[in-house]
């Protein structure tokens, strides 16, 4: 610290009449301020050792809160892109496998000869034809007609 | 109390047997100097308190790095003085304040403060200081109350010597101007 006639002088210096006042503590502390302020730090320092690893981590989180937010909000979305796109994946990969190139028709097309084609339409018109009778049984029998009484009035 | 160098409690606090011992004898050398220099900073003595175990706390954690290019009681008190004005700043965010305002919130402060034991000069030279910008205002507080030197406040301050000169001669202007009313 400087001598304190060094500071007056230079206060006289400035013209100041500041040099003239008396210097005073105007302001006073609680009793045994001072003999319990050190205590009071060395309390302070043991209680911040004695933080444990869950506390922190609690102080950790609330002082984080938004951006643990915005991070839970964010994994979140990215897992349901990532799932909406896998199956996606999945589902593209399934009309690849049963999807036939022109060429693979074509391929196709030459084996079939007349003669399955002629069984094929043969199978297929067998099959319309038990279906048609089918139905024509189920409607004989819903409106009480006789077959016999039909065939003989045919 | 022991007449211990700052130099030898540093190398006692840097052994772990004799740490809390060190800086208990920093704290007890330098607690009052530091607190009144908060205090006159801030006035309220709860939010001095406050300040100055911060201070405090912050040089436990800080002094096993000390590197003594400075002296122990200049990097107190830029501690002390960068908490007080981090303090001041955000009072003044907290509540919209324009810096007016938070002077004349201390002002009255002063005005109210019950344990102070002012005569009507004393209580004017304290009004025309809080006037004073923050910064100018600890230049003369460094300078007039803690007569510490321009080199040392240089330290604090972070400020050239000039600099701080010139400041402290604008300060005790503005102060004199104030007291005598003109």
């Amino acid at each position: 610290m400087e001598d304190y006639k060094n500071i007056n002088d230079e206060l006289k210096e400035f013209g100041s009449s500041l040099h003239k006042m008396e210097k005073q503590n105007l302001f006073a502390v609680p009793e045994n301020y001072f003999e319990n302020l050190n205590s009071a730090v060395q309390d302070k320092i043991a209680a911040q050792k004695k933080i444990s690893f869950s506390e922190q981590l609690a102080g950790f989180i609330a002082a984080h809160k938004l951006s643990l937010a915005t991070c839970a909000i964010v994994l979140a979305l990215g897992s349901v892109y990532y799932f909406k796109s896998a199956q996606q994946t999945i589902s593209n990969d399934y009309n690849t496998e049963f999807s036939l190139s022109d060429d693979e028709l074509n391929t196709l097309a030459g084996e079939l000869d007349e003669h399955t084609l002629a069984e094929m339409y043969i199978n297929e018109s067998t099959e319309s034809n038990q279906n048609d009778s089918l139905q024509l049984d189920d409607y004989l029998i819903e409106n009480n007609i006789d077959v016999n009484t039909l065939i003989n009035e045919l | 109390m022991s007449n211990y160098t700052d130099s030898e409690l540093l190398q006692q606090f840097r052994n772990e047997q004799t740490k809390h011992y060190a800086f208990n004898m920093l704290m007890r050398k330098y607690q009052q100097k530091v607190y009144y220099h908060i205090r006159r900073m801030v006035i309220d003595h709860d939010d001095a308190n406050d300040l100055v175990q911060t201070t405090f706390i912050k040089a436990w954690k800080g002094l096993e790095n000390f590197r003594e290019d400075s002296q122990v009681f200049t990097w107190l008190y830029r501690i002390a003085t960068n908490e007080c004005l981090t303090h001041l700043n955000n009072k003044k965010k907290r509540f919209f304040l324009p810096i007016g305002d938070v002077e004349h919130e201390l002002t009255s402060k002063l005005d109210n403060e019950p344990s102070l034991k002012a005569n009507q000069l004393e209580m004017k030279l304290q009004k025309a200081i809080l006037s004073l910008p923050e910064k100018q205002r600890t230049v003369f507080n460094l300078r007039y109350y803690d007569e510490m030197k321009y080199e040392q406040m240089s330290e604090v301050l972070g400020t050239s010597v000039g600099a701080l000169k010139a400041s402290y001669h604008h300060a005790v202007q503005k102060i004199e101007k104030y007291i005598t009313g003109n």
